[in-house]
């Protein structure tokens, strides 16, 4: 889903089905999400990552532009950092791949 | 009265003042009309002293000097030495007699009351009396028989019949002054009273006035401060105050919900400049990272206040491998399997 909303290039809002896969686990307990939000970054129509959150509540129509300009500053904000290592970073090795 | 008030505060300003004036014009009615009564009624007992009783005085008295002149005339003929003389003096005692007979019959409806009209039966009886004598007089005269027109003259039945005729006459005289006084005493109880009544009635409908003038205001101003008070809160920046009478349909109503617009305006605005300065801060401390888990972890750490962030993921797109490389994550220890869940659903569509 993820790859194919990179694929894609735009914010998509799944809101969860109920009684659905996914939960969100925390030491009290787990509950499951309200939606979950796939937004791939772009950086001069050329995909450089993605963002994944699960989400508590449904996002209201005012907050999807915000994420979008967050979304935006976060592209570029990546964009600069990937230019100035170079060399990314092995930190957490997990992938996910891109569904052709 | 804090029902009434609070009836009155729902109303439109038009339907207050229409209120408000009509009262008043109500009141003022009620107190011209009172005051026209009473003026129709001091009318009617002016009009009844003066029908009745002023001229039912001056009847009587009228009634009193033809019975004076009817003896002045008799005795006049009676001492007359022959008929040329004494004929002016019979036309003058057949004046006063036509007089007093008119008069007589002018007091019957001026005499309604009990105790005139008894006066005025026994006036005539006694005046029937003396009239029988006088016209047996006058024949007596009139036949040249003057001796004995003087002795019955001079006798005491006519004597005591004149006599009873004028006393008969003053007595009537007298009920009727006191029946003039009785009515004047009583208009002017009336008058009294009536000014009295007035006067409570015009105290009355100034303190009524009053105080719907007092209620009307107060119905206009309260809600108005009230609103006063919440553009004030408003402009002090608590944007959450509540806005009051937003469900008044009159004047106030519109005003409060163009103030309720206001302030969803200023909320709205306020969101707003708040996510700006929120997603500048984040600009500004993402700018400062010079890794890319820091990336990530002030990522997660910055987002997570601002919207509720369950879990959260953060990937790389690497051009050589053309995958997603996992950076960082928030709360997501749980990662792997749900990723796998994830793809295994996007796989089954």
């Amino acid at each position: 889903m993820l790859g194919q909303c990179a694929l894609e290039r735009r914010i998509q809002v799944v809101a969860a089905p109920p009684g659905g896969h996914w939960t969100l686990r925390s030491g009290l307990g787990e509950a499951p999400p309200a939606a979950l939000l796939l937004a791939p970054l772009v950086m001069q129509d050329q995909l450089i990552g993605a963002l994944e959150l699960g989400l508590l509540h449904l996002p209201d129509p005012d907050t999807l532009p915000r994420l979008d300009e967050l979304v935006f500053i976060l592209a570029n904000t990546l964009a600069v950092l990937r230019r100035y290592l170079q060399t990314p970073a092995p930190d957490h090795p997990a992938s996910a791949e891109v569904s052709p | 009265m804090s029902f009434f008030l609070t009836i009155l505060e729902r109303l439109s300003l038009r339907a207050k003042l229409a209120i408000g004036f009509g009262a008043l014009l109500l009141l003022t009615a009620l107190v011209g009309g009172f005051a026209l009564d009473t003026e129709s009624r001091l009318n009617d007992h002016m009009q009844h002293a003066y029908e009745v009783d002023l001229l039912g005085v001056a009847s009587a008295k009228d009634t009193q000097i033809h019975h004076a002149r009817m003896d002045r005339s008799l005795h006049q003929a009676l001492l007359s030495p022959d008929d040329a003389q004494r004929a002016p003096a019979l036309r003058q005692l057949l004046d006063a007699q036509l007089a007093l007979d008119q008069e007589i019959l002018k007091l019957e409806p001026r005499t309604a009351q009990t105790e005139a009209h008894k006066s005025l039966e026994r006036v005539i009886n006694d005046y029937s009396v003396y009239r029988l004598y006088v016209d047996e007089a006058v024949g007596l005269l009139r036949q040249n028989k003057v001796a004995q027109a003087v002795a019955l003259v001079n006798s005491t039945t006519f004597l005591s019949s004149s006599t009873a005729t004028a006393s008969s006459i003053a007595t009537l005289i007298r009920v009727k002054q006191d029946q003039a006084h009785d009515t004047a005493l009583t208009a002017q109880r009336l008058a009294t009273e009536r000014g009295q009544l007035t006067y409570g009635l015009l105290g009355l409908a100034a303190g009524l006035g009053l105080l719907l003038v007092w209620v009307i205001s107060l119905s206009v101003v309260q809600p108005v401060n009230r609103l006063r008070l919440a553009v004030q809160h408003l402009a002090k920046g608590q944007l959450n105050t509540s806005i009051p009478h937003t469900d008044f349909h009159n004047e106030t109503g519109n005003l409060a919900r163009s103030i309720q617009v206001l302030q969803q305006g200023a909320l709205d605005m306020e969101d707003q400049s708040w996510l700006k300065l929120n997603l500048s801060q984040i600009g500004g401390a993402l700018r400062a990272v010079g890794s890319f888990s820091e990336l990530s972890q002030c990522l997660f750490s910055s987002l997570a206040p601002i919207i509720t962030i369950g879990h959260g993921a953060f990937y790389i797109f690497e051009e050589e491998t053309r995958r997603l490389r996992l950076l960082g994550g928030y709360a997501n220890q749980q990662r792997k399997s749900l990723g796998r869940k994830c793809l295994r659903a996007s796989a089954a569509n």
